[in-house]
């Protein structure tokens, strides 16, 4: 599997990729972006199977990155992983077409649930 | 100054982040009193000394008018004080979503600010301490209404000369309500947390 961690903080991509491994043992493709603007030229060039997002980001944040990235692939499967819990960041990144909002730090439970999810959606091809 | 407090790159990246989380976890019971949305920023961690202190709240806050300067005593492992800057247009603001009018007596906008740091500055300080695996008190807030100006003078780092501070604003930019959150550690606090720290960047970075 092919994933983009996109957060400016190393710690915060180091947690998401730990945890990813231990769901996924080490056969995924991974690579990494520290802001929006990174992450969506990534994403162009490597096409990956799914996005891990933080919305706090310097130079372009998760909230236009998400937008950018969905109207470049409306079959984008974007996680946002972020600190930002107000029902108001919730709501907009759910309706500009994430599949999850997680709250930060991420830990083998929630990285659990994701794949739950991301199953179902790929199973009922409903995403998008 | 003294290696011993002196924090490195990888715990101020590490710091930095456990500092978004424990921001944004506060922010949100804020914005959910408030009904609103605050834009968060990343969080800097910087070493300031009195001056540089002061250069950054002059920066901040509008010095022809007062501000407020709200200050609570943390104790534990990561003992010290939150300093929480408002100006006063912001407090005047905030004092209209807890069903006061504009005219407000001083008292009463002292009051609101008090109930702001005390739910913003605990639920920050307790979540950062969370995450290194530790818990703290505080003590009750107390608020002084100062001139911009003056901020530097009214806002000694007498205990804290080497002290890290880390700030983070929050931002309501509809309602207009900006503040600067500041920590000060003691520097057995530092040695403290720069050893939690440590333990999280050989588990991670």
């Amino acid at each position: 599997m092919k994933t983009l961690v996109v957060d400016d903080s190393r710690l915060a991509r180091s947690a998401v990729i730990k945890t990813l491994n231990k769901e996924l043992g080490n056969e995924n493709e991974i690579y990494q972006a520290e802001n929006g603007e990174v992450a969506l030229s990534l994403y162009k060039k490597e096409n990956p199977d799914i996005v891990f997002l933080d919305l706090t980001m310097p130079v372009m944040d998760g909230f236009e990155a998400l937008k950018k990235i969905r109207a470049h692939d409306e079959k984008a499967l974007i996680v946002v992983v972020s600190a930002d819990v107000q029902e108001h960041a919730v709501s907009q990144v759910m309706s500009d077409g994430a599949i999850m909002h997680v709250q930060k730090p991420i830990n083998e439970t929630k990285m659990k649930e994701i794949f739950k999810t991301v199953k179902f959606l790929l199973k009922a091809g409903s995403h998008g | 100054m003294d290696s011993n407090i002196e924090f490195n790159e990888d715990h101020k990246e590490v710091l930095r982040e456990l500092m978004n989380v424990a921001y944004g976890s506060s922010t949100a019971v804020i914005a959910e009193i408030l009904d609103a949305f605050a834009t968060l920023r990343v969080p800097k961690i910087e070493l300031f000394n009195d001056e540089e202190l002061r250069k950054y709240l002059l920066d901040r806050v509008d010095q022809d008018k007062d501000a407020f300067l709200c200050i609570q005593g943390i104790n534990g492992k990561v003992a010290g004080e939150s300093i929480f800057v408002l100006n006063r247009s912001s407090v005047e603001n905030l004092a209209l979503y807890f069903d006061l009018d504009e005219e407000a007596s001083e008292e009463d906008l002292k009051d609101v600010a008090t109930e702001l740091t005390n739910i913003l500055s605990s639920s920050t300080v307790g979540k950062l301490a969370e995450q290194v695996n530790s818990s703290v008190s505080f003590s009750p807030p107390s608020v002084s209404i100062v001139n911009g100006l003056s901020m530097g003078d009214d806002l000694k780092m007498k205990n804290y000369s080497q002290a890290i501070v880390i700030c983070t604003s929050i931002e309501f930019e509809k309602e207009k309500i900006h503040g600067d959150l500041i920590l000060f550690m003691q520097d057995q606090s530092i040695v403290w947390l720069k050893a939690a720290l440590d333990k999280i960047i050989s588990e991670y970075l």
